[in-house]
């Protein structure tokens, strides 16, 4: 069997985000069934996605709304 | 007590866990540009303390100046102590100094007299609640976000900065004029060097 290449950091965010291509896409879903070193980086990548939307995204949108709610 | 004793209360004369050691060490040894570092990061944690303390503008920057004043005088006698966070002694010095500005205005309203509230030795049993958690992770956020700017390359920046406008990627790589491959690789960039910054500025706490 050919030996399959793993999925980088940012294959994994746009497959995330639905942005590979479909093919890429479906090579992704099937790789990751049997990758537990890609099924890591995957989690990696979520915890980085919750990092930005959950915590820096939420920080910076409260404080835009500080800022407007004073002027 | 004289006010210049109450005002110089806020000596870090204690030795406490802290924030970045390395840059805490800069600034007691008197390393200036540790020093503006230091300044820079924290001004805005002591500006925030100070207005959802119902503090005005003018006593704000009163408070700023108190607060760093006797942090770098008495960093001289700071000891780097990995038992204790700095994070809670920074922030009860920063109260103190509340205290001493909101104790003074009552004075002056004759209102108010109570003894001068002393941070050479801030009490250390008493927790520090939510709010101050929360606001503390805000703080790390915002410095860090303010922090990237100059340490990532500019297309980079531009990414992490239309991503936290919540602009689709693809609407930010036609934007940019950049393949949506390439968008994914600098948002790693950018993530990458916002994490670092993070964890400099929470080493220790
Ligand atoms: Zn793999």
């Amino acid at each position: 069997m050919a030996e399959q290449k793993h999925f980088t950091y940012a294959e994994l965010d746009a497959f995330l985000h639905g942005d590979l291509p479909v093919l890429k896409r479906l090579r992704c879903q099937l790789h990751l069934h049997g990758c537990p070193q890609c099924q890591g980086l995957l989690q990696h990548v979520e915890e980085d996605n919750r990092l930005l939307e959950d915590g820096l995204m939420r920080s910076l949108d409260a404080y835009k709304k500080e800022n407007d709610a004073k002027t | 007590m004289s006010d210049n004793e109450t005002r110089d209360s806020g000596h870090a004369q204690e030795s406490y866990k802290n924030t970045h050691p390395s840059l805490i060490n800069a600034v007691t040894q008197g390393h200036e540009p540790s020093q503006d570092r230091f300044y820079r990061i924290y001004k805005p944690l002591i500006r925030v303390r100070g207005a959802k303390k119902g503090l005005s503008p003018d006593e704000i920057e009163t408070l700023v100046q108190n607060v760093m004043d006797s942090f770098f005088r008495g960093a001289k006698n700071f000891k780097y102590d990995p038992t204790k966070r700095f994070k809670h002694y920074f922030y009860r010095v920063i109260n103190n100094h509340i205290c001493n500005i909101l104790r003074e205005k009552m004075e002056k309203n004759k209102r108010f007299s109570a003894e001068p509230v002393d941070d050479k030795h801030p009490d250390d049993r008493e927790p520090l609640d939510g709010t101050i958690e929360e606001e503390w992770t805000q703080y790390l956020y915002q410095t860090a976000f303010n922090e990237i700017k100059g340490r990532v390359p500019s297309v980079t920046y531009q990414v992490f900065l239309l991503l936290l406008q919540h602009l689709p990627p693809k609407e930010i790589a036609e934007k940019l004029g950049i393949a949506l491959s390439s968008f994914y690789n600098h948002k790693k960039a950018a993530m990458n060097e916002y994490k670092k910054i993070l964890s400099e500025l929470q080493e220790g706490f």
